[in-house]
């Protein structure tokens, strides 16, 4: 299974890196055909004078300022940039010429030729008159406008509404068709992608409803609903218009909704492979990507988790190599070497759905496996459990010392019959739970110790202390460590008591069983060594509370004692 | 007949107790009651048994480990336990009888039966031989034995090899436990039959065996029969 899933992914590594530019072919031919299309440098004027757009306003004394992307003050009023423009070549019949505004101010005006070419928003000197614009910024310049030669290009604009996201004035001119193929080229691709990720969510929750529920798929259906959600934003807020005061909003949509995408799949590597202290895991998740985001660090979200399944995989856990492979892939990508492993996006996509398919289906695999594993488990202690107490030399033992006292004592023969019958009861009842309440095992231990005293002609008591709420047991656990401490602790004949304390500390319930007995100094390497009662015990707890427990045991002033500690508040499951 | 009864649960030490008093009547001269495996390893240390009624299971701890003491003594052993898979293994190492509990008057009456001779022991399986050597016990293979002489209170043992090792149980004791491959010749001598070279009337009421190694050993006129029986129906 493996190394078939290898075997696919090989090739499609390679055609990752070997695939070309991924937008539809037949845009190809519609690059711009104009020379120095994107104008950044302009005359500055700081106050609002419309003759400003004339061509035969002389600027020489104005200052130059360069559109660099970098934040700048807002200017207080109306403010006006201009330039030459020179045009080369011939448009084709079917093409028209068009602007293009990056950095959008609030409202602005633009200007060809000192003609208003077109407007957007109402440019004021005040907050007040102001009117914010839409965020679409292409604007069409008439053909007879548009011939070979000089023209002057000016934005009248202002900015009150948002001064913080005041940007000087970038332009790019070229064909309106090379416009629209390029926004229709990414409408494209963000479906083509919001299509692959919705196959992804679909499976996903398929495998969810038809399998065991692994909340791992559920935690990856989130993401993949996360990041439909990011292109559905994404494609509302590119190809419709908003006012240009939505523009915060968008930015933060675009800044903080990758960190929650990356904090969905680190919740779903956590549960995928199954990591401890996820509490912390995510803590530091969420301060790494707060921190880095907060500070606007160019340092992508998915390092994070990237790192975290590469230390699964250093520790051979199933699925962490193929799901690290998928996620170095797009981390990379959007840490901006995309360019170097493919240039498309939809590709590096592709192989990190597959990775992290392969990586759920190996974990699920594993899951199934280990699950098989203790159902045997379970099956194996149930038939270990009826096998100690109905294994033959208990029961002839016990048949023998009743026949003994029902010649020498017969009340004492009737005591042990009940407390046999009431044993077997029990054990009847309970042997194939994993765990039963704390009364039910201790019925189970009295009925036991009844049976020992008789055979061993002494009296045997179980003093218990239970602080707080009574815990569940797994069956026969009190049971088996009682008759280990009383075969090997008390001569024939010699009385004794158990005593039983249970505390809760902590979330952990803490179980302290011991005992005395003339037997003790002699039996302590005995009682310590690991037999078929202790082997019962530790699988037994492996099994209700994997990797949860503790057992420690050894001689405390005079007195064995056995410490337990486990989970507290585990129920009892209901039983169907 | 002194008893010694080994067994860690009271009720069923006094009933075993109360059926061998009742069974042997005037012939039990007394009988002990140990519940644990020190008690009754000191108890054989000071005091000279007939029986010794073993449980293998003695708080936890395995009755086997006085087995070496015990069957290397010149008492029998007859074990009393629950754990019957353990009864080849008991017959194996020279025990008397194996009563598998719960067991009534009849079965102890029968045990008893064949410490006296009266009834042969059902399984004779003996496979190995222990023998008390300075700081220990020692378990022989009973296939290395060429043949059993008696020597004063003691048994002979001597092995192929050549070397001889004492065994403190009688002649009469020994000849109850062993397996079908062994015969008494004489009431000194018990033999492999497997090792036996010769065997033949030297005159005068004298008849004698020979050993493959060599050794000669009497063979009484009553067991001669018995002796070409078995070998002649073995060549055949």
């Amino acid at each position: 299974m493996r190394r078939l899933a290898w075997f696919w992914l090989l090739p499609m590594t390679l055609c990752l890196v070997l695939a070309d530019e991924g937008p539809a072919p037949h845009r190809h031919d519609l690059a711009p055909v104009w020379k120095g299309s994107l104008v950044q440098s302009w005359r500055y004027l700081a106050s609002d004078d419309p003759a400003f757009a004339d061509p035969m306003f002389s600027d020489g004394d104005l200052p130059v300022v360069v559109a660099d992307g970098t934040a700048v003050a807002a200017p207080e009023g109306v403010v006006w940039f201009r330039r030459d423009v020179l045009l080369e070549g011939t448009l084709g019949e079917t093409q028209f010429l068009g602007l293009y505004l990056e950095e959008q101010p609030v409202a602005y005006e633009l200007y060809w030729n000192g003609r208003l070419l077109d407007q957007n928003g109402r440019v004021a000197a005040s907050r007040e008159e102001e009117r914010p614009g839409t965020l679409l910024g292409y604007h069409a310049i008439p053909r007879e406008a548009s011939s070979p030669g000089r023209h002057l290009l000016a934005v009248r604009l202002s900015c009150h509404a948002l001064p913080d996201l005041y940007r000087l004035p970038a332009v790019e001119i070229g064909t309106l068709n090379h416009f629209r193929g390029r926004q229709t080229d990414a409408y494209y691709l963000k479906l083509i992608n919001l299509g692959i990720w919705f196959l992804a969510f679909a499976l996903c929750v398929a495998l969810f409803l038809g399998g065991r529920r692994h909340a791992a798929i559920l935690w990856f259906t989130l993401f993949c609903m996360a990041v439909m959600g990011e292109i559905i934003g994404y494609l509302w807020l590119s190809f419709f218009p908003h006012p240009i005061t939505h523009l915060p909003w968008k930015n933060a949509f675009y800044t903080w909704l990758p960190g929650i995408n990356a904090f969905l799949l680190h919740v779903f590597f956590l549960s995928n492979f199954n990591i401890g202290e996820r509490r912390r895991h995510l803590a530091i998740m969420v301060a790494v990507v707060g921190v880095s985001t907060g500070l606007g660090l160019p340092l992508s979200p998915f390092w994070y988790p990237l790192g975290l399944v590469i230390w699964q995989g250093t520790q051979r856990v199933p699925g962490a190599w193929p799901a690290a492979l998928g996620l170095a892939g797009i981390t990379l990508y959007f840490q901006g070497f995309g360019q170097v492993l493919s240039p498309s996006y939809s590709l590096v996509l592709i192989l990190f759905l597959f990775c992290m398919t392969l990586s759920m289906s190996l974990q699920i695999q594993a899951r199934e496996r280990a699950h098989r594993q203790a159902e045997m488990r379970s099956a194996r202690l149930e038939t270990q459990l009826l096998k100690k107490n109905i294994q033959p030399h208990f029961l002839m033992n016990t048949l023998l010392s009743i026949i003994s006292w029902i010649e020498d004592q017969p009340s004492r023969a009737i005591a042990m019959v009940r407390a046999l019958a009431d044993e077997f009861r029990i054990i009847d009842r309970i042997s194939a739970e994993p765990l039963v309440p704390l009364a039910e095992e201790l019925e189970l231990c009295r009925a036991h110790l009844a049976i020992m005293g008789g055979r061993k002609d002494a009296d045997y008591q179980l003093d218990v202390v239970c602080v707080g709420e009574e815990p569940a047991v797994p069956p026969l656990l009190l049971h088996t460590l009682i008759e280990n401490a009383l075969t090997h602790a008390f001569a024939p004949g010699e009385s004794g008591t158990f005593s039983l304390h249970i505390t809760e500390e902590a979330r952990r319930c803490l179980v302290v069983l011991a005992n005395g007995g003339s037997l003790l100094q002699q039996s302590d390497d005995v009682l310590g060594e690991e037999g078929v009662g202790l082997r019962y015990v530790r699988a037994r707890l492996e099994e209700s509370f994997p990797g949860g427990w503790s057992l420690v045991y050894g001689m405390e002033a005079a007195r064995w004692v056995v410490r337990l500690s486990f989970p507290a508040g585990v129920r009892v499951p209901r039983s169907d | 007949m002194h008893v010694l009864i080994v067994e860690d649960e009271p009720p069923i030490a006094k009933y075993l107790a109360r059926l061998c008093r009742t069974l042997l009547a005037d012939q039990l001269a007394h009988i002990e009651l140990c519940y644990t495996l020190d008690a009754a390893a000191a108890y054989l240390a000071e005091y000279s048994i007939d029986l010794c009624f073993l449980d293998l299971n003695l708080n936890g701890r395995s009755g086997f480990q006085l087995f070496s003491s015990a069957l290397a003594g010149p008492f029998h052993t007859i074990i009393v336990s629950a754990h019957t898979d353990q009864a080849i293994h008991a017959f194996q190492y020279g025990v008397l009888d194996f009563i598998p509990k719960p067991f009534d008057q009849n079965r102890l009456d029968l045990a008893l039966q064949r410490f006296s001779g009266r009834v042969a022991p059902a399984v004779r399986e003996m496979k190995w031989l222990s023998v008390r050597k300075a700081g220990g016990y020692q378990t022989l293979a009973l296939e290395d034995v060429v043949f059993f002489r008696a020597a004063d209170a003691y048994v002979e043992a001597v092995l192929a090899d050549g070397r001889c090792e004492l065994l403190d149980k009688t002649l009469d004791r020994l000849e109850q436990l062993l397996p079908d491959g062994f015969l008494r010749i004489h009431r000194s001598a018990i033999v492999a039959l497997a090792r036996v070279a010769e065997y033949r009337h030297c005159g005068g009421g004298r008849y004698q065996v020979t050993t493959q190694s060599g050794q000669v050993l009497p063979l009484s006129r009553t067991k001669y029969k018995q002796l070409h029986a078995l070998l002649c129906g073995e060549e055949s």
